[in-house]
């Protein structure tokens, strides 16, 4: 321990003459005060830089070790101390006076009571971060806002001495200064043949052809690399590679994730990206699609499309799952994947509690999560498909033929609009038809146990009779036990318990084509706010869409009438504005006329013709009842008294009374259902001259006629629909849902209400933008927000140079690592927007320097300087990733199949790994292989099944797709050398390769090697490693030749054909030499 | 990884193995346990029949759950929609067992016989309501995806004693479905993949990717490498990157594990007297009872984290049937486990956890008959046990109330559970973390007490 007493005087001319005597520098520092200052402190003091920055040597230090107790989080804030404020901090800081300096004195500190941080913090301070703080303080402790949080400014560009005469753009300039001021001279070129596989793998995550690498090297042109990034650029590859790095931030999946991880289909989404890539669509507007597309004015189908983005997250199907605390779940997801995508800030953070670390605030986080809370989702889905809001992914033709139709359905419309003006009928009593013909009466006046004799098919039938049959059908019986009591006519069932329920068999699965109408007597006892009551109805559970129609009193004791394709986004429901009244028995009767609209359906109580709510109104697919699992049209009996409905904890289960049920194929008029009101007399009917003229109007034969023919034109139409596939997207409720601040998170535990907004320590809102999505994407790509340009380019330099210029791409906040090359990157950000956010020059800008194109080979003196390659004064090298590794095999056996977009594909996996994980999935439950073309599609055209995602690719660290990854890990481990050496997939390419050379380069083994060697490389093999090659050539020819047997075998992998023509022998000898091709370090690695 | 290996020793022809270190160089204090076996019973064993022994159930049967033991806990799904909640006696019989006096219901004759050496933690809480977040929680700290699981954090923060194995090894039981699994569940989440469970299964390819392509013998496949590493040594001179180094490194371990894994899954030369102790299962391969057998072996050399999954235990009805199964497959692979280590001296270093991710209900969940009945998922309390190093044994911490439904004692939540275990293991819960995302995450997220009163 060293102690200084030292008089004051003019410091920094001490300092001089102190530096000048060679006497440490904190010696000088110190010299003001009685200060003990521990030897590893002032040891580290003196290796420290002249100026200390507090953005970028401060900062990191309070904000890591300090902010915890004495940051933002008012929650956990401690001694009222706030360290991240100025303002606040100078009260313990005490600028230039390092005597008088409470946080001096507690960093250096040996007490456990004083020393800070505390001991129970488990956060320590290393020496040379107190001489930081020390020196910091001491230069005046002078604060800045947060870099990444004040816009970037466009930087002049360093000049360079001549000697560098190796840059090639702007951002060597900045790259080699920074190099230079560390005393790194950057390499050479690399060379012309690693140079082009390099970039071709980088641009287009494929390898070069041999044709590429023969005209690059012989091309002696001064452009002649340029011209090649403009033809990779230019590639659908190109397209492919960048969408491949988008689905892991976009969180992609064929699958839902949770619980059961059923099948879901949103890789049209996928081919859009690709498309848009394709295009080089700028990259704001490549963004405000997927946040807002469909908010944008007349929105396309491919701006809709492009919202599913949002819809990317996973879903759960888990039955007794809680649906707002999921639906909550899935908005959450999309506010901090916008927030880890584009803004790079740890949104999530502030879900539970302010923002640690970062001036993000609880409010700011669900003001942001407000612009996502506004779509009609669910939260408990089904088990498999997928679930509104929906686009119907329709084509131009399909266009055509709807339009065709909707007009013909019109002008139907029409014609019996005018019909129904001009016909004459009559409009007095006792002109009217017979009653419609029943489907089904059950007056509900005898009940008994079930016999044999009343089975339907008893051969089938075995074990005990358990039902209870009504009224002596044999089509209406009950598990339960209904109890008999006398009724408004007759009899009636009285229902009690939840397992009372009574089943109508045989009756027609309605299509909603087809007009039908049903009701009955009831006598309710109960009203639940947070119950429905079932009349009857087909409609089903969770895991069939419930599909199906449903008759029932909601938690008013309302009337409500539901035809269902699925929820929440294909049905039609209407509801009475008026109750039925307790335990007071009431008619109650719905009519519905086929047109598939909300406006179809009629709703009676007593008789009554009621005022209806429209609640949802739009039904285009097929509401015929189908089975769980398979989805296979299923004929269910229509249940009375309960839903179909299980998992949810709302069973719809009826008490009180039910009487006299009826059903009819029709759509009864007003005035027939008044009769089934009150049958009593035709006298006592309190008719009208406009019901009677009504019915008759639809019993006329002209009428009939038009309803048969819309009815005809209404089927094709739906025919047409049924077979549209649809994605998730987004589409914004007509009305705001209320949005909350919760406790923790949690959705039971809401604290505050809240409108969108957008963190208040960043841009403001642009005046006059809409407060939704839509406003949000242009906030986002407002010239003053400081993060979006930064955060973008950094991603792209991630993706070419292995490591981002900040190297948490996810995370831009204090915490964060600071950039490395703070001016290139403003300079690339605001390059970026200068250039309308195309991102494919950004990227020709970054492989055009020479920063890029520099040889990766290196020094010990290089490596001891500086081991991560910070500055660039070397080529980056890194594994590939699981895709490219896998791409680049089958490139470079020319097995690959190029073909852009389509359905998900499985190609080779070892058998059971989905089953053995789970089996509630029907159309995941066993990963069949997909042969054919599809075995050899480029790798991010593999399905993945987020709960178990194909083996291979995880060996090589892809993700699984739970949440946004932005930058994937890059590990190395044995399970990867497995994957290479042993799976079928690989020793495929193995041998195919091995059959091309010898299909390509018939004369001499030589040659067939180093053409294999450069397909899978890019490169000749050197001398050396030719003599490695043929010798294990000789060896393994000679195994093979002993044991030709295994030479068959090994042939065998893989579906591709064996070439009869080859000798087999060979074939095998070279097959496990191009399998160690494929493991070569340059096969895998970037270099 | 390439700071621990030496360049020379790596082309040599052989190298000791190096025993790897985690990031945290050495355990925070000297641990007790080495290793862990955690037979995890997947869909929730229902207490109420098994360990946490209600009489008031069985006298009370068939009456509702008073409003006043349920306090508008929150249900599930399933049941919320009941209108009754009739209290289920069950039908099994309870006895006291050992000089611990330990009540075990007769499913379980086999464990009984051991209660002595167990610690049964009866006030186990949960968060989660359902299986896919409870079992989530239980193994990574988080409902949600995306938290590396227990078994990653201690690969990650203890490394490994083995450099034939991977440190974190996972056993499922093959064609017994229930309740999903999910790889996250052994799953890295933001740590570095190699400290992901690798899953070891029965049958011809024991590890995926393991085994030679047909045709390929393993003299082939050595001379094979030797050329590759030739070819890296040249590329090494050339490049001069550590990088290929420590990859050379790894194709060797996997050369190792094609050897070492096959010859810990081939259990034929374990004598037929350990066969008869583990059960008849014990031979099938896959089954819960070779699984308990492997487990045995994988500790013996010295795997640090072996995690067993059965699936079953979801009976929501059916459940005196149901049940009788799942204990007939797992109670006597179980007791043969813990026997068997104790036999070898090695429970004096390595820890069994037994248990499931939330508890069952003391209601019927559908109807209440003579013979049947069921029950709902319930996280309020559970009960698991745990034996061997570290903990105490013959002993019971923790209670519930007299209908089986509140914890009336000692409440021990899943981090709590999760930090003990760490604490087993030498490793401070709250030090063992890792940054991501601008945070420092632990597996305890930011709660956790260790349970004292159970250690030794």
């Amino acid at each position: 321990m060293w102690i200084y007493y030292c008089k004051k005087t003019d410091k920094n001319s001490y300092i001089l003459a102190m530096k000048k005597l060679g006497i440490p520098v904190l010696l000088m520092v110190l010299c003001s005060c009685s200060v003990e200052i521990p030897d590893p402190v002032s040891q580290a003091y003196e290796a420290l830089p002249d100026e200390i920055d507090f953005n970028f040597h401060v900062k990191p230090i309070l904000s890591d070790r300090c902010y915890k107790c004495h940051g933002p989080d008012e929650q956990a804030r401690q001694a009222d101390l706030r360290l991240d404020l100025p303002h606040e901090a100078a009260r313990v800081i005490k600028a230039s006076s390092i005597r008088r300096s409470p946080l001096v004195h507690r960093i250096i500190s040996a007490d456990p009571e004083e020393m800070m941080p505390p001991p129970d913090s488990n956060l320590k301070l290393t020496a040379e971060e107190k001489a930081t703080l020390i020196k910091w303080i001491e230069q005046g402790a002078e604060w800045k806002d947060h870099w990444a949080f004040i816009p970037p400014q466009k930087p002049q560009v360093p000049t360079l001495s001549d000697s560098q005469v190796l840059a090639q753009n702007e951002i060597d300039h900045f790259i080699f200064q920074q190099a230079s001021h560390q005393g790194l001279v950057p390499n050479p070129m690399a060379s012309k043949e690693r140079l082009l596989r390099r970039v071709t793998m980088d641009l287009t995550g494929l390898p070069p052809t041999m044709t590429q690498i023969k005209n690059f090297v012989e091309d002696q042109s001064p452009e002649a690399y340029e011209k090649v990034v403009d033809e990779l650029l230019e590639s659908s590859a190109c397209a492919e590679r960048l969408t491949m790095e988008w689905m892991d931030l976009a969180r992609y999946a064929d699958s839902h994730g949770l619980h059961a991880d059923g099948w879901r289909m949103m890789w049209p989404w996928r081919d859009w990206v690709i498309k848009a890539f394709d295009e080089n669509m700028p990259y704001d507007q490549f963004v405000t699609w997927q946040l807002a597309g469909d908010l944008l004015d007349n929105a396309t189908r491919e701006q809709k499309l492009a919202t599913a983005f949002n819809r990317n997250h996973p879903m759960t199907a888990e039955g007794g799952a809680i649906d707002e605390e999921y639906r909550l779940s899935y908005v959450f997801d999309r506010a901090e994947t916008a927030g880890t995508a584009f803004l790079g800030l740890t949104m999530n953070c502030a879900r539970c509690h302010d923002h640690k670390f970062d001036p993000v605030s609880q409010k700011d986080y669900y003001q942001f999560a407000a612009f996502f809370n506004n779509i009609k989702e669910l939260g408990m889905t089904g088990d498999d498909g997928n679930y509104g809001p929906m686009l119907a992914l329709t084509d131009a033709e399909t266009d055509k033929i709807t339009a065709f139709l909707d007009q013909e359905i019109g002008r139907e419309e029409q014609r019996r609009d005018t019909l129904t003006r001009n016909l004459k009928v009559a409009s007095v009593p006792g002109q009217t038809t017979a009653s419609p013909p029943k489907i089904v009466h059950l007056p509900l006046d005898q009940i008994r146990n079930q016999r044999r004799s009343d089975l339907r098919d008893p051969a089938k039938h075995k074990g005990p009779l358990k039902n209870q049959v009504i009224d002596n059908n044999a089509r209406a019986t009950s598990p339960g036990n209904p109890q008999l009591v006398p009724g408004k006519v007759g009899q009636s069932l009285h229902f009690t318990g939840e397992y009372d329920e009574l089943y109508i068999h045989d009756v027609p699965n309605f299509e909603w084509t087809q007009a039908f109408s049903g009701g009955l007597w009831v006598n309710t006892t109960k009203r639940d706010s947070l119950k429905t009551q079932t009349l009857m109805g087909t409609a089903g559970e969770k895991n069939n869409f419930w599909r199906g129609w449903d008759f029932f009193l909601d938690s008013q004791n309302r009337l409500n009438f539901r035809l269902i394709h699925s929820l929440p986004h294909n049905y039609i429901h209407v509801s009475t504005l008026d109750s039925v009244k307790l335990s007071t028995w009431a008619h109650a009767f719905f009519t519905y006329d086929g047109s598939g609209k909300a406006g179809g359906i009629k709703l009676y109580i007593d008789g009554r013709d009621q005022n209806l709510d429209i609640g949802y109104d739009r039904l285009y697919k097929s509401a015929k009842t189908v089975g769980l699992g398979a989805h296979e049209l299923i004929d269910r009996p229509v249940r009375v008294a309960k839903s179909y409905r299980s998992y949810t904890g709302e069973n719809g289960v009826l008490k009180g009374e039910l009487d006299e049920i009826y059903l009819f194929g029709s759509s009864l008029t007003t005035l027939e259902v008044h009769q089934l009101y009150n049958s009593q007399s035709l006298q006592e009917r309190q008719t009208t001259s406009d019901h009677i003229q009504a019915h008759n109007l639809a019993h006329h034969p002209e009428i009939i006629d038009s309803d048969h023919q819309l009815k005809e034109l209404r089927q094709r139409k739906l025919e047409l629909m049924n077979a549209i596939p649809e994605v998730m997207v987004m589409e914004e409720l007509p009305q705001t849902r209320a949005a909350f601040a919760y406790r923790r998170g949690a959705y039971d535990a809401p604290m505050y209400q809240v409108e969108t907004g957008t963190p208040e320590i960043l841009n403001q809102f642009p005046e006059g933008t809409p407060r939704n999505r839509l406003g949000l994407a242009k906030w986002l790509f407002s010239g003053d927000n400081p993060l979006t340009a930064r955060v973008t380019v950094n991603r792209y330099w991630q993706m070419l140079f292995g490591q981002g210029l900040v190297s948490t791409p996810h995370d831009f906040g204090v915490q964060g690592a600071l950039p490395t090359h703070p001016h290139l990157l403003d300079w690339l950000a605001v390059t970026l927007m200068e250039q309308q956010w195309d991102i494919k020059g950004l990227l020709k800008l970054m492989v055009m320097s020479h920063t890029y194109r520099q040889s990766s080979s290196t020094t010990e003196e290089k490596l001891r300087m500086d081991p991560q390659n910070i500055y660039l004064a070397r080529g980056t090298t890194y594994r590939l990733s699981a895709e490219m590794i896998r791409d680049n095999a089958l490139a470079a056996s020319g097995l690959l199949v190029n073909k852009l977009g389509g359905e998900s594909v499985r190609p080779y996996q070892p058998e059971g790994l989905w089953i053995e994980k789970g089996n509630f999935s029907h159309k995941l439950l066993h990963y069949r292989v997909t042969r054919g073309d599809s075995l050899y599609r480029r790798s991010l055209y593999t399905f993945v099944k987020r709960s178990s995602p194909h083996p291979a690719m995880t060996a090589f660290d892809a993700p699984n797709r739970d949440v946004c990854i932005v930058k994937r890990e890059n590990t190395n481990t044995p399970l990867q050398a497995l994957v290479l050496l042993n799976d079928p997939q690989f020793v495929e390419c193995s041998r195919v390769l091995a059959q091309r050379v010898q299909q390509e380069a018939r004369d001499s083994l030589e040659e067939q090697i180093g053409r294999a060697f450069q397909l899978a490389t890019g490169r000749s093999p050197k001398d050396q490693e030719m003599q490695i090659f043929m010798n294990l050539f000789n060896t393994q020819k000679e195994h093979f030749r002993q044991e030709p047997e295994h030479a068959q075998e090994l042939l065998k992998v893989g579906d591709y054909p064996v070439d009869p023509q080859l000798n087999p022998l060979n074939t095998a000898a070279l097959t496990v030499l191009a399998s160690t091709i494929l493991n070569h370090d340059e096969a895998y690695m970037k270099r | 990884m390439a700071s621990f290996l030496d360049p020379i020793g790596l082309f040599g022809q052989s190298s000791e193995p190096l025993v790897t270190p985690g990031s945290l160089g050495k355990p925070h204090f000297t641990p007790k346990v080495k290793r862990v076996i955690y037979l995890f019973q997947s869909g929730a064993p229902s207490q109420l029949d098994l360990f946490d022994y209600k009489p008031l159930l069985n006298k009370m049967n068939g009456e509702e759950l008073p409003e006043s033991v349920r306090q508008g806990q929150r249900l599930t799904g399933m049941t919320a929609g009941q209108a009754s909640f009739p209290l289920a006696g069950t039908q099994f019989n309870f006895q006291q067992h050992g000089n611990s006096g330990a009540w075990v219901s007769d499913l379980m004759p086999y464990t009984s016989k051991l209660v002595d050496d167990l610690c049964f933690i009866k006030s186990m809480y949960t968060e989660a309501i359902n299986h896919d977040p409870a079992i989530t929680f239980i193994q990574t700290g988080s409902q949600f995806p995306g938290r590396p699981s227990i078994g990653s954090w201690l690969s990650y923060g203890l490394g490994s004693d083995n450099q034939n194995l991977p440190s974190f090894v996972v056993l499922l039981t093959k064609d017994k479905y229930g309740q999903p699994l999910y790889s996250r569940l052994w799953g890295n989440g933001f740590l570095p993949s190699q400290h992901q469970g690798v899953q070891f299964r029965a049958g011809k390819n024991p590890v995926l990717y393991l085994n030679n392509p047909p045709g390929v013998t393993d003299a082939s496949r050595r001379e094979q490498l030797d050329h590759l590493s030739q070819l890296e040594a040249l590329n090494y001179q050339d490049i001069g990157d550590p990088e290929i180094l420590a990859r050379m490194a790894q194709y060797e371990m996997a050369f190792r594990m094609q050897t070492s894994v096959p010859e810990i899954m081939d259990t034929s030369t374990e004598p037929d007297y350990i066969y008869d102790m583990y059960g008849p299962d014990s031979r099938k391969p896959g089954t819960y009872a070779a699984n308990c057998l492997l487990a045995r072996r994988l500790a013996e050399r010295d795997v640090k984290f072996i995690q067993l999954y059965h699936q079953g235990w979801d009976q929501h009805g059916n459940l005196p049937k149901a049940i009788r199964t799942q204990c007939k497959e797992t109670d006597q692979p179980t007791a043969a486990l813990i026997k068997d280590l104790k036999q070898r001296g090695m429970l004096e270093d390595t820890l069994v956890i037994w248990g499931g991710e939330f508890g069952r209900t003391n209601y019927s969940q559908g109807k209440l008959t003579e013979i049947d009945y069921g029950r709902d998922h319930h996280p309020k309390c559970f009960t698991i046990f745990m034996a061997g190093a570290g903990v105490k044994k013959g002993f019971t911490w923790g209670g519930t109330d007299e209908f089986g439904y509140n914890v009336a004692a000692n409440p021990v939540h899943v981090h709590d559970f999760q930090a003990t275990l760490l604490h087993l293991l030498g490793v401070d819960h709250e030090r063992l973390t890792f940054k991501f995302q601008g945070r420092r995450f632990r597996l305890t997220d930011v709660h956790g007490e260790l349970v004292k009163s159970i250690l030794t």
